[in-house]
């Protein structure tokens, strides 16, 4: 006990663990605290609807909505409230709950008789019985809806995720790698109670951590949403949130609430002791934080890509994305193909997080214990690149060394290019058919809208009206019997050509905006370009400036905070050129190491794009393209690329000279990455999570969608702090001194 | 030639170094003192590294070392009290880099990192990395490195620590052989570290200079049989000396 107390107390005792706490704590409460769920609707309004559903009858409550909301909102109150019907498709499906439950056991009972294509005792036959006795014992609910604002602040926290996933990393390097660092592993391990006995005691303070996180993080955001929202009746079914609907546990609201957080503490609670396994294995930090990044994103990749119904589904569920996410377990019922047999995906997953974290805390302690957790980095996994030439004193040659071969740079740059390449090998153009309709109008009439191209569209306009006269006379008409061949065929072909009607209208209407702008804009080929400039969505854009900000901080943060940690530092400033030369040679360094993440990053997409799709009217004002009709200026789309491409490169600049200020102004290596992961990683991720983000500090800037995403105050803020940043590294020396 | 006038350093209310004046010309001068005396705290002012409290300076020949700037870093070969090293960096790697912080041209470099690398017996392991090396070894790569550039003040923090006797003879050869025009400030608080080799012993105690002078200047007013540096060193710190004859009589 005592030596789980003494871990505990260092670990309490950390500054960089408390400071870290407290500002993620600050920046989830800010969040929860400025959550809009209906932009221009106050929180009053939205507690008094659902303090008034509690008494009323089912039949008024969608008037009582309506009358209260008109209370605060004068006009559009309805639309703003229930925007595209969707508060009454929610509350009709609560209404309609039984008959769902009938016809979901009814189908599936249907679909579990034997047939030649489905054997009987085979996984689909299975899947579909236990489906049918699944919902058995909540057919009988009365699901209760009323909005849920409240409770899904506190279930949909993805940007909580990514915070707590943020302070575990930084826990699991401070309780694991500290005692390396400072050379005590060695004094500690040859002690009586130094191996398996403080590998308990790290393993206790590392879950206790995650647990008080856990509940601060997730406890807050409950409070913040029953105190904004109000929770409602926590005695309702669960089946009463509307993402709970086709939940197939009989349970309460309050039940599911205490369950979800801890399902969600246990699942990080694995994770926890997963990332101390391998801060444990691994000597260096940049190492642990690349291998944690690339386990991350494939977990994440394989979550997105993979179907819920696949044959591969298990890699989807037993997944630590998925682990962290209990709500997606509970939202409908599931079996996972494991060896062909179903099992429930909510049976598999607690068994999973179970197994991770007792396997995870096993191998942990067993590294631990083993010779290779003492020492100071001496065997590294990735076997060091002997360059064969003669040695220089050149400084800046040698500073190079020390970067990419001594910091670990050029691992992570390789670990970079191989991520970038697989997902380079494996891009596909997603051309629809209506896309390719589309394109085929462009061929005939891209360009200048002038009278020649209404005379062709009005000429096609005629044509479908002749097609349509066709087939309505084919379809009024009965074919004798040995015209069925010519009549199918020729159905056929008007239904061809009217396939292209949805194509034509939308370049008709395009067309007709263009001719009443004054903007001369073009007809153009879109699918490229909406692709390169995230005209359908930003996400793309902000992963890839996620990835580029977490690549040149593991490359950057060591420079000079790894120097400060071995205590080098005294002797490097004593020299000619450790000062004002050292910091330039670094400066350059960390140019040259922003524009190799820049083309990794950025490239391939580029590539592939001009390889795979048209990209013609580049002279055409960037307002030609459906999506950017609001951007303002007048740019042509290639000078619109250019200049998104240039936002790019600079904002990664900045952002890598800014990072290594952070690094010369930090007393160590932790401290140097955490500070760089929050400044810069954590705004990029938190746009992920939550598109509102987008808008803030560098997000916009390192996306390259400041036009559509930003503001001058924004910009301002941005650069005062960048600025500030900056200054306080220059001034670094100054302090290192006194 | 090196003057410290004035000198004074404060950590918050703890002072560290009170009143300190001294001339440091060419030769191998000794600061003895136990821990705590300030001898690192000395060193790191000297060597720029700290800053100290104002009213104080410090002159090479005449002029500011902190107006000289990289002039006078320039003139300073410094070994720091603790091992910092690249673990994995060679041993003539390391000596090719703190050479190319020195501004060294890469061919007087490559013959200085040679001949000093000679000289502390690590030729043989040149080309091994230093994470491989013993405490011993480190400290040798840290002297050789302190000699890079021909410094003209060469500052030597606890050079002997964790050598064994052989060792240590080595490094008290080169160190007397390197001193015909450098001035050399060894730190230790080994008193036979720099017995032999001295020409003036500074004996710190809290911050201030408790005595200074040749060997001999300090031993003469002791009794014949008991005429050696060690004692004259343990006259200033009585205490001490008391508590070490109790242990002894305790174990006893």
């Amino acid at each position: 006990m005592k030596i789980i107390g003494y871990e505990l107390y260092k670990l309490v005792k950390s500054k960089l663990t408390v400071i870290l706490f407290a500002v993620l704590f600050t920046l989830n409460l800010a969040s929860a605290l400025s959550y809009d769920p209906v932009e221009g609707v106050p929180d009053e309004c939205i507690r008094r609807i659902q303090r008034e559903y509690l008494i009323a009858d089912s039949q008024s409550k969608l008037e009582i909505a309506r009358n209260t909301a008109n209370e605060y909102i004068k006009n559009n109150a309805a639309e703003l409230i229930f925007p595209d019907k969707t508060f009454e498709a929610e509350l009709e499906k609560t209404k309609n709950y039984q008959d769902t439950m009938t016809r979901l056991r009814e189908t599936a009972m249907q679909n579990a008789k034997p047939t030649v294509f489905m054997k009987a005792g085979s996984f689909e036959q299975q899947s579909n019985l236990n489906l049918a006795a699944a919902y058995e014992n909540v057919s009988d609910n009365v699901p209760s809806y009323y909005p849920t604002y409240g409770t899904q602040l506190y279930i949909n926290s993805e940007f909580t995720d990514i915070l707590m996933l943020l302070l575990i990393l930084t826990g699991a390097v401070v309780i694991c790698g500290r005692d390396k660092m400072n050379g005590m592993a060695i004094v500690i391990r040859q002690t009586p109670k130094g191996r398996i006995y403080t590998a308990v005691g790290k393993l206790f303070s590392m879950l206790t951590l995650t647990v008080i996180s856990g509940a601060a993080l997730y406890g807050s955001q409950l409070l913040v949403g029953a105190v904004r929202f109000g929770l409602g009746d926590l005695s309702r079914c669960i089946q009463s949130i509307p993402q709970f609907i086709l939940c197939n546990i009989d349970m309460t609201v309050g039940q599911y609430l205490i369950i979800h957080f801890l399902i969600k503490v246990a699942a990080f609670c694995a994770v926890a002791a997963l990332l101390m396994m391998i801060c444990t294995y691994f000597k260096s930090i940049i190492l642990f934080f690349t291998s944690a990044a690339i386990i991350g994103g494939v977990s994440v990749a394989l979550y997105l890509t993979i179907e819920d119904i696949s044959a591969y589904n298990s890699f989807k569920y037993l997944n630590l994305v998925c682990l962290t996410q209990p709500q997606h377990l509970f939202s409908r019922y599931l079996d996972l193909n494991i060896f062909s047999k179903p099992i429930n995906t909510q049976t598999a997953c607690l068994a999973a997080i179970g197994v991770i974290l007792a396997a995870a805390a096993v191998f942990y302690c067993m590294i631990f214990c083993t010779r290779r957790a003492a020492g100071k980095g001496q065997n590294n996994l990735i076997p060091k690149l002997q360059i064969k030439r003669k040695l220089t004193a050149d400084l800046f040659i040698n500073e190079c060394y020390k970067v990419f071969i001594s910091n670990k740079a050029l691992a992570v740059f390789a670990a970079l290019a191989v991520i970038q390449l697989y997902g380079f090998f494996n891009m596909t153009a997603e051309y629809d058919s209506d896309q390719k309709r589309y394109d085929s109008y462009v061929e005939q009439i891209g360009g200048e809208v002038t009278d020649e191209t209404f005379t062709f569209l009005e000429n096609e306009q005629l044509i479908f009206e002749q097609v349509n006269r066709e087939r309505d006379e084919l379809l009024s008409r009965e074919p004798s019997d040995n015209e069925w061949g010519s009549y199918a065929e020729q159905l056929r072909q008007t239904e061809n050509k009217l396939k292209y009607k949805d194509a034509f209208d939308k370049i008709y209407n395009h067309a007709e905006y263009i001719a009443n702008s004054d903007k001369n804009l073009q007809i153009v080929f879109e699918e490229g370009l909406s692709r390169l400039l995230g005209v359908n969505g930003t996400d793309h854009d902000i992963l890839m400036a996620l990835i580029a900000m977490l690549a040149l901080a593991l490359c950057i943060s060591p420079i000079y905070a790894a120097d400060r940690q071995k205590g080098i530092s005294k002797l490097l400033q004593t020299t000619v050129k450790g000062r004002g030369s050292l910091f330039a040679d670094d400066s350059v360094i960390g140019v040259i190491l922003s524009l190799l993440v820049y083309f990794a990053v950025w490239l391939p997409e580029l590539i592939f794009v001009i390889n795979n799709y048209r990209i013609e009217y580049l002279d055409a004002p960037v307002q030609s393209i459906n999506g950017l009709e609001n951007i303002s200026g007048d740019t042509t789309i290639l000078g619109y690329i250019i200049l998104v491409y240039l936002l790019r490169l600079i904002s990664a600049v900045v952002c890598g000279f800014a990072m290594l200020c952070v690094s010369r102004l930090s007393a160590n290596l932790i401290a140097a990455l955490s500070a760089n992961m929050l400044l810069f990683v954590l705004p990029p991720s938190s746009s992920l999570a939550a598109s509102g983000a987008a808008k803030v500090w560098i997000s916009p800037y390192i996306a390259g969608t400041p036009a559509r995403d930003a503001d001058l105050a924004n910009l301002a803020f941005t650069v005062a702090v960048i600025l500030l940043i900056c200054a306080g590294g220059m001034l670094g020396r100054k302090l290192l001194r006194s | 030639m090196l003057t410290v006038t004035d000198l004074n350093k404060h950590y918050g209310k703890k002072q560290a170094l009170a009143d300190l004046n001294m001339t440091f010309d060419v030769g191998i001068y000794g600061l003895l003192g136990p821990n705590g005396a300030g001898k690192s705290t000395l060193m790191n002012i000297i060597s720029d590294n700290l800053a100290p409290d104002s009213g104080s300076k410090i002159l090479w020949d005449g002029e500011d070392i902190t107006k000289l700037g990289s002039q006078f870093r320039a003139k300073v070969g410094y070994m720091p009290q603790q091992q910092s090293l690249y673990d994995n960096f060679t041993a003539r790697r390391f000596m090719m880099y703190i050479a190319a912080l020195k501004g060294i041209p890469t061919r007087s470099a490559r013959e200085q990192t040679e001949s000093l690398l000679k000289s502390v017996e690590l030729d043989d392991v040149a080309d091994k990395h230093i994470g491989s090396f013993s405490g011993g070894m480190k400290q040798r790569v840290l002297v050789a490195q302190a000699l890079l550039g021909d410094p003209k003040l060469v500052l030597l923090d606890e050079p002997t620590a964790g050598l064994d006797p052989k060792q240590r003879v080595i490094i008290r050869n080169l160190i007397h052989s390197i001193a015909k025009d450098k001035t050399v400030l060894v730190s230790t608080h080994i008193v036979s570290d720099v017995e032999s080799i001295a020409d003036k012993i500074i004996i710190m105690k809290q911050g201030r200079i408790a005595a200074s002078g040749s060997v001999e200047e300090l031993c003469a007013a002791l009794p014949e049989e008991c005429r050696d540096l060690e004692n004259a060193y343990m006259k200033y710190f009585p205490d001490e000396s008391t508590e070490a004859l109790a242990d002894e009589d305790n174990r006893v």
